[in-house]
């Protein structure tokens, strides 16, 4: 399915999972926060959750600023 | 004598705070932090990218002994923006605390008030630990601390301006009334003026650019952590008095003198 | 069971043996606290009184200007359930009882307005069925809707009750807590409502809470040991002040003097002693209004006005009303010593280069303050 992640086009390849796409993008799942569709989505339900196509994600990460 | 730096509900050694932002690279940022003491940390947020993914720091500093990342709400332009990013940087660092900051003029980096106050009142609601940076405003500072923060920021002056304590005497007034401790953020450019901070009375610093920009920020790392030590043990030691003389003029008193009850 | 605030021992010491040196620091001291302030009551600052007061000027200036707030007390009742020993109303007394009528309040305030004041100060006894809340209330509605400022000086209340006269217009209450030493307050106030020490102990953080703007403390100088009760005092104004950080306090100076009644103090202070603590609260909390009744002779209200006080009352009447013509007679709570009318006062004021302030500000903006900290 085709998936917006951080603002880009991105082919996925699995069955919508979000561990499967942190894998396709190389992001460590531990340094991550995910957004779905403008909502913050808590580690704790990641595994229950299933992309659909076209949602818009966010993938942040902490890094050196501010 | 100190019984170390209250902040929600923990306590810590170091009263120097660091911020990661503008090194030259994320070497001389861990060796800074590491000469530094430090053990609250601020971290900004950004879009992953896997092209610069050695840029993550998350791991290398949060592996550091003693270290609590503070996640900040840079480049958030108000409440809404900066409640969702305390909330990803909660999700990211696990950390209970966030540094709220809103500047929506990216010429001065000037905090907002307003959207600042309104984003603190939602995330003491949602549990953080608020540190919000905040104009040299003295009943803001009350304001901000009646809505539940846990400590005061305001700035000595603008972000990266190295103009120092430009808003001493706003500040002089801000930890005279708190009840909360207050980290002055923003500004400083040398250790001495650390010292001062603490010299009069101020919990903590926050210092980023004053670190990052020197010719060997872990040399100044080290004389920023000396230096807000020394200030805050002056403090403790009761600095001599000020040589000020009482001059009297006219005769005041004059109505009390022959006795009367 | 009492507060740990009120423990100032470690500040006792520095009062009585503090030394010159000390004393000339404490005086300049840039951001002073209660440890400059019991370092200005000691014998040795006492010594130095005349420094003392042109710091004391300084800072009045600084701070106030060349004015001074005039205001006028008007006693609404002197009936009084409660004993207090040293109170020309004490409920064992037979004195000449009044409560002022609707109408006896209306003639009192527009004989007070016709006088040119503008603040008025409202007395009662102790709490009473007669005169409890609403009356109390009631009176702060009608004297509001005639002054711009408003204070209440009567029994503890409620922070609901607070409110209510808050909303009536009320704009502050001041409250003397007489003495903080528990042991003799037990001693003075044998039965009453008043004598419960604790709810007389927080009924200003009630009123700040409640709404009032500003909260007038004191102690009744005499009652007992000075320097005691007054760095309880000071400790007791330093904290409302940092709590209520949107409202204000006032410190009053009463004091027993030996011809008032037939009253003796235990602990007599002296005019000098008086001024020292003046000076010393001034110097120690500079923009905190510093007031003085007309308890004091004219040379001394004349000599301290604007050194240290920035507040005094005038013309006052401690009958219950007593302004206007017809209202019933009555006995006085404590004889005056300053007769002085407002012209008179005022001409006096203004010989020494102050200037006689009847309102700080306009009526019309007043709604009540609701500014206060969750933490204590």
């Amino acid at each position: 399915m085709n998936l917006v992640v951080n603002g880009a086009t991105h082919p996925h390849k699995g069955q919508g999972a979000i561990a499967e796409l942190l894998e396709e993008l190389h992001a460590a799942p531990a340094t991550v926060a995910v957004m779905i569709n403008g909502e913050v989505v808590r580690r704790s339900r990641w595994e229950s959750i299933r992309l659909a196509e076209g949602d818009e994600l966010e993938i942040i990460v902490a890094a050196a600023g501010g | 004598m100190d019984d170390g730096l209250r902040l929600g509900d923990r306590a810590f050694g170091s009263r120097l705070l660091l911020g990661t932002g503008k090194f030259s690279s994320i070497e001389t940022m861990l060796a800074a932090v590491r000469a530094s003491g430090a053990e609250l940390v601020t971290v900004a947020l950004r879009r992953f990218n896997r092209e610069r993914s050695d840029d993550d720091i998350c791991g290398p500093l949060a592996s550091m002994p003693g270290i609590t990342l503070v996640p900040n709400t840079s480049g958030a332009m108000n409440a809404r923006e900066a409640v969702r990013a305390a909330v990803l940087g909660r999700e990211i660092t696990g950390s209970p605390f966030v540094k709220l900051e809103i500047h929506p003029n990216p010429h001065h980096l000037m905090p907002d008030p307003i959207e600042t106050y309104n984003a603190a009142v939602t995330l003491v609601k949602e549990a953080f630990f608020v540190l919000p940076y905040m104009p040299a405003d003295p009943v803001l500072a009350r304001r901000l601390e009646d809505a539940g923060c846990a400590a005061v920021m305001p700035l000595g002056s603008a972000i990266g301006s190295g103009q120092g304590l430009a808003t001493l005497s706003m500040l002089q007034v801000i930890i005279r009334d708190a009840c909360v401790p207050v980290i002055v953020d923003a500004g400083l450019r040398s250790p001495s003026e650390a010292a001062a901070v603490m010299e009069m009375g101020g919990d903590a610093v926050l210092v980023n650019s004053a670190i990052a920009a020197a010719e060997n920020p872990t040399l100044m790392a080290d004389a920023f952590a000396a230096a807000v030590k020394a200030g805050r043990q002056a403090r403790f030691a009761g600095l001599m008095p000020r040589s000020e003389a009482a001059v009297a003029t006219s005769p005041l008193t004059a109505f009390l003198a022959g006795g009367g009850s | 069971m009492r507060p740990e605030w009120l423990d100032v021992s470690p500040w006792l010491d520095l009062a009585r043996r503090a030394d010159r040196g000390m004393a000339m620091q404490a005086a300049v001291a840039s951001d002073p606290g209660i440890r400059e302030f019991a370092i200005l009551l000691s014998p040795a600052a006492g010594a130095e009184l005349e420094t003392l007061a042109a710091r004391a000027q300084a800072l009045t200036r600084r701070h106030f200007g060349q004015t001074i707030g005039l205001y006028a007390p008007l006693y609404l009742s002197n009936y009084c359930p409660t004993q207090c020993a040293y109170c020309g109303f004490a409920s064992g007394r037979r004195i000449q009882r009044h409560r002022l009528s609707a109408a006896e309040l209306e003639a009192e305030c527009a004989a007070l307005k016709r006088l040119g004041l503008e603040e008025v100060l409202l007395l009662t006894g102790d709490r009473l069925a007669t005169a409890g809340y609403e009356f109390v209330r009631d009176a702060v509605a009608c004297a509001a809707s005639r002054f711009h400022n408003v204070t209440a000086e009567v029994f503890a209340m409620t922070e609901s009750e607070y409110a209510g006269l808050a909303a009536a217009g009320c704009t502050a209450v001041t409250l003397y807590q007489e003495t903080y030493d528990p042991a003799r307050y037990a001693l003075l106030h044998e039965s009453g409502p008043k004598a419960d020490y604790g709810c007389r102990l927080d009924a200003p953080a009630r009123a700040l809470e409640g709404g009032m703007r500003s909260v007038g403390l004191g102690v009744l100088l005499g009652l007992s040991e000075p320097l005691e009760d007054v760095l309880r005092l000071f400790r007791h104004a330093s904290r409302l002040r940092r709590r209520f950080w949107g409202g204000g306090v006032a410190i009053s100076f009463p004091r027993i003097r030996p011809q008032s009644g037939d009253y003796a103090a235990d602990f007599p202070l002296s005019q000098r002693q008086l001024a020292q603590i003046v000076f010393a609260f001034r110097i120690a909390m500079p923009d905190v209004p510093l007031v003085l009744s007309t308890r004091e002779s004219p040379r001394f209200r004349d000599g301290i006005a604007g050194v240290g006080i920035s507040k005094m009352s005038v013309a006052s009447r401690t009958t219950v009303g007593g302004y206007a013509e017809n209202t019933a007679p009555s006995s006085p709570q404590f004889e005056i010593d300053d007769h002085r009318g407002v012209e008179e006062f005022c001409a006096t004021l203004r010989a020494k280069r102050l200037q006689p302030v009847f309102k700080n500000w306009d009526a019309v903006y007043r709604t009540p303050c609701l500014t206060s900290s969750a933490s204590t």
